[in-house]
């Protein structure tokens, strides 16, 4: 099997065309991966120093009221890491810097897409793209005449004569193409990894780890189909055009389908009807600058019993804090149905998607690479409600102060001092390690296994025409 | 057992050592290059071509290529399908000499032809067949190149 792989090698290094067409892949593979990581790493200096100097103005926010602190907010940041510069997914749609402030939920705000045509027209050339794309097709250019060509030019008899048999042409045809494939991924990954050394965590080798498996099981999909095609159909040209028919079907054709159909059966509410729905529920609380309303009234009356007083002015604490943290709480209510709800339709929409896997190993492999990537859908709503539990604590803890701290009802100009401030805890995202997140991939990675079996199996068992003398 | 197609095909971007090289070891079969060399200069490959790529050799050349194949794999019987047609008259000499060597030291050949002169020439037994049957053994010794022709076309009018 080794003689036949290493002289497939040797004949496709005569081959000019296609040894200077691998030359520019890897190339091109480098300078992008290079690229991607610097951009990466400028990005994540200036989330760091951004982060830093937020911080650095809380910790210098000097005598301040808390309500007017909860109002000048802070900032958090999706974190970058050399996996979000191989492949982004949908950061560029949904952005990675919210802020974080009292009464509202902020959506993300400044996504790249909002603000490059550039960018929302052709998206950013990251290593993922080449390796989900161009190497595949590489691949099928490789192998498409792998063994017509034995069979063409007549060499089949002598292989046969010398003691090779029809399986072992095959596995060592797959192989020798499909190792192309895995330095092509091993040069991406490398560079990715290398060059981000300083953020390589146990969970980040992991991650890398899952993503090489899952991109080598694909490509040996792919070099395995072509390879048995070329062994199957007519000549060169039904191989190679029936493997670019199956690239574009797999690639561009069923994603946008499926894409289409989820979207019919689990349509996503516009953001215009998203928003009145919830400034509607939204309404019918308690509106933490508008005294006079119902609710409001409630709460007053059980707080004046709680201290047995007859007015506001009477206790001993700031009635108007304990009006915002209900008006929190209320909120909090609001965006859990709303948001909760929104999460279930993207969530039913991902699992169709990821069931279209059954007969697109594509999708799988997309989906796989975005969630070990941490860059899809499901890594953005866990650091968007990771970042809401910490928004909760914070306001809360601005809003008890403003309460409890030892101003009166009605005093919106008295300040909290910077020991206070100070000890209001940072919030850092951490993106959940993999074992956490993998139930979610378990459809893609149960589909990407049968498929890998299903390919291996056919050149196990497969006895396709070109084989025969 | 050996076989020679009617046209050896090899890796024309490979050379004639290489071609031998890899079909010995798809045979599981390791040669040191000088023992290869040597395969091919007893099939008379001249050595300067030895090292060319295929994709320059002439018929008869790659003839050569492919029993040298067969001889490295010290095959005791050796199949041959036309192997002179297309070659000019003298590597159709060659081959029908490297035959007779190969013959000599005990190698057992079919060969199929339709040139009657060289199959008289190379051949111990001569045996025609007419519509896949056997109809007429010889000892080539017995007869001339004439009367083969004229025993062979009584066959065939039939």
């Amino acid at each position: 099997m080794y003689n036949i792989i290493q002289n497939e090698w040797r004949v496709l290094i005569h081959n000019k065309r296609l040894i200077s067409l691998l030359c520019i892949i890897s190339v091109l593979l480098a300078v992008i991966a290079y690229f991607g990581v610097q951009d990466a790493k400028s990005s994540q200096d200036k989330k760091q120093l951004a982060k830093e100097q937020i911080r650095h103005q809380w910790e210098n926010i000097g005598d301040y009221n808390p309500h007017s602190a909860a109002h000048y907010g802070t900032y958090t940041f999706k974190p970058t890491t050399a996996l979000t510069a191989l492949d982004n997914g949908i950061n560029n749609t949904v952005g990675t810097v919210l802020q974080l402030e009292g009464h509202r939920q902020n959506e993300i705000i400044h996504s790249p897409d909002s603000q490059s045509l550039m960018q929302s027209r052709f998206g950013t050339l990251k290593p993922a793209v080449v390796l989900q794309f161009i190497i595949p097709l590489l691949l099928i250019f490789l192998a498409f005449a792998s063994v017509s060509s034995e069979k063409e030019q007549g060499r089949l008899k002598l292989l046969y004569l010398q003691g090779v048999s029809t399986r072992k042409l095959l596995f060592s045809k797959t192989i020798s193409y499909w190792l192309i494939g895995i330095v092509l991924l091993i040069l991406s990954l490398g560079i990715q990894f290398l060059l981000f050394s300083n953020n390589s965590g146990q969970d980040l080798i992991n991650r890398l780890l899952l993503i090489f498996l899952f991109y080598a099981l694909f490509y040996w999909i792919v070099c395995s189909l072509t390879v048995y095609l070329s062994a199957a159909l007519k000549n060169n040209t039904a191989a190679l055009t029936s493997m670019l028919a199956l690239w574009v079907l797999w690639s561009i054709f069923l994603p946008k389908l499926v894409g289409a159909f989820t979207e019919e059966t689990h349509p996503l509410p516009s953001r215009q009807a998203f928003s009145a729905a919830m400034q509607e529920d939204r309404s019918k609380g308690i509106d933490g600058h508008n005294p006079l309303s119902e609710q409001e009234e409630k709460l007053k009356d059980s707080i004046l019993q709680v201290y047995s007083v007859e007015s506001v002015d009477d206790l001993p604490i700031n009635f108007d804090g304990l009006v915002m943290q209900a008006d929190e709480d209320f909120g909090a209510k609001v965006w859990d149905k709303h948001f909760g709800a929104l999460d279930a339709t993207l969530l039913k929409q991902k699992k169709t998607f990821q069931r279209s896997g059954l007969i697109n190993p594509f999708v799988s492999l997309q989906s796989l690479s975005m969630g070990l990537a941490g860059t899809d859908n499901w890594h953005h709503t866990h650091f968007q409600q990771e970042a809401e539990k910490y928004r909760r604590v914070f306001i809360k803890t601005l809003n008890d102060h403003h309460a409890y701290g030892g101003s009166k009802t009605g005093d919106w100009s008295w300040t909290a001092d910077q020991e206070f401030y100070n000890s209001v805890a940072d919030f850092d995202y951490q993106t959940p390690i993999i074992n956490k997140a993998l139930p979610v991939y378990k459809t893609d990675m149960v589909f990407m296994g049968l498929w890998f079996f299903g390919s291996f199996l056919l050149l196990l068992i497969g006895n396709p025409k070109n084989t025969h003398l | 057992m050996a076989y020679i197609p009617e046209n050896v095909s090899l890796y024309p971007h490979l050379s004639g050592i290489e071609n031998l090289d890899y079909f010995c070891k798809l045979a599981s079969l390791k040669y040191e290059k000088n023992t290869l060399i040597s395969f091919l200069n007893q099939c008379g490959l001249q050595e300067e071509a030895q090292s060319k790529k295929v994709a320059g050799y002439s018929k008869g050349m790659r003839q050569k290529v492919g029993i040298a194949i067969a001889l490295a794999k010290n095959a005791s019987v050796l199949l041959l399908d036309e192997p002179a047609s297309g070659l000019d008259p003298s590597a159709s000499s060659e081959l029908s000499s490297l035959l007779k060597k190969l013959a000599a030291n005990g190698t057992t050949i079919l060969m199929a032809s339709h040139d009657l002169f060289r199959v008289r020439e190379t051949a111990d037994r001569i045996g025609i067949l007419n519509k896949g049957n056997l109809v007429k053994e010889l000892d080539a010794k017995s007869v001339s190149a004439n009367d083969l022709e004229s025993i062979y076309l009584n066959f065939m009018k039939n």
